[in-house]
C-alpha cells in the first residue's frame, strides 16, 4: 500500500463461489484513517458532464476523478476497501468493468453493483463511489 | 478535500472525507417514519426530507454525535425531479464540512408513499 501504516486483506473463504469479477467478498484493514469518496460521475473538472451517451467515456471520466481524489491524499488504488458501482442500463457492465480493471489491478476492493432508474442528471450512465483505508 | 482540479460541489456535499479513524456508526437508510411507524408527510417530498434528516440526527445524538461527525451519506430518491428541493435541504442540516455524498434515482422504496431514504456513515468519538 502506498501508506505504511494501513494494511489490507482481501478475504474470500471457501465455501463463497468464486467472485464473478475483480473483487473481493470481503476485505479488512486496519488504519490510521479513513477516505470517503462522493459517487463519482463523468464530471470535468469545470463542472462540464463529458462523454454524453458514451458509457465508455463516461466510466474514464469517473475512475479519473476518483483516481485523482486518492492521489491527492497520497493514496492509490490499493487502499480502496469497497466500491459501489450504479449503472442506469445493465448493458453498461462490460464497458464499466474494462475502465475499472485498467485501475484497479490486484488486492481488489469489495464492490457492489446496481442498476438504478437514474442518477443526478439525465445524461449521467455510471457513478461510482469508494471507501479507502489511509 | 477538494481536489484543485476536480469539480467543486460546495456547499451540497464534499468529493471527499478524510477523517482519523474512530468508532464507526452506520446509520440504517432512514424514511419519512415517526416513532410510532406512521409516514410523516404523505405526498409531500419536502415533509419527508426533513423528517429523514431528523431520524438521522436522533441516531447521532443517541451516540453523542451530530451532523458535523457524518462522513458519507447515500441518498436513494424516486424520481430525479426531487434533487432540487433536496439540495436545499441538505445545506439546512450540514455545516461547512458537509459529507461525501452519492445521489442515486431509484423505481421504490420500502413502502410505496416513499419518496426519499437516506443512510449514512459516521465516524464518532
Amino acid at each position: 500500500m502506498s501508506n505504511r501504516r494501513a494494511t489490507k486483506d482481501c478475504i474470500n473463504p471457501k465455501g463463497v463461489g468464486t467472485p464473478l469479477g475483480l473483487y473481493s467478498h470481503g476485505v479488512s484493514a486496519s488504519c490510521e484513517k479513513m477516505l470517503f469518496i462522493s459517487g463519482q460521475t463523468a464530471v470535468d473538472e469545470k463542472g462540464k458532464v463529458t462523454g454524453k451517451g458514451d458509457a465508455k467515456a463516461q466510466a474514464e471520466q469517473v475512475f479519473k476523478n476518483l483516481d485523482k481524489i486518492l492521489k491527492s491524499q497520497g493514496a492509490s488504488w490499493d487502499n480502496v476497501l469497497k466500491t459501489t458501482i450504479y449503472l442506469t442500463d445493465i448493458r453498461h457492465m462490460k464497458v464499466v468493468q474494462e475502465v475499472r480493471s485498467k485501475y484497479i489491478k490486484r488486492n481488489y476492493p469489495a464492490s457492489t453493483l446496481l442498476v438504478v432508474s437514474g442518477l443526478a442528471r439525465p445524461e449521467f450512465l455510471v457513478e461510482v463511489e469508494a471507501v479507502a483505508a489511509l | 478535500m477538494q481536489p484543485k482540479d476536480l469539480y467543486n460541489p460546495s456547499p451540497r456535499y464534499s468529493q471527499g472525507i478524510l477523517v482519523e479513524a474512530g468508532k464507526l456508526l452506520f446509520i440504517a437508510g432512514q424514511t419519512a417514519l415517526d416513532e410510532k411507524g406512521e409516514i410523516v408527510g404523505k405526498g409531500d417530498f419536502e415533509k419527508q426530507a426533513h423528517k429523514v434528516f431528523e431520524n438521522i440526527q436522533s441516531i447521532l445524538k443517541e451516540v453523542g454525535a451530530s451532523f458535523g461527525n457524518v462522513t458519507k451519506i447515500t441518498i436513494y430518491v424516486t424520481d430525479i425531479k426531487y434533487l432540487q428541493p433536496l439540495s436545499a435541504i441538505r445545506v439546512q442540516y450540514f455545516g461547512v464540512m458537509p459529507p461525501a455524498s452519492t445521489f442515486v434515482v431509484v423505481e421504490s422504496l420500502a413502502h410505496e408513499e416513499f419518496f426519499i431514504e437516506i443512510e449514512a456513515i459516521a465516524v464518532v468519538p
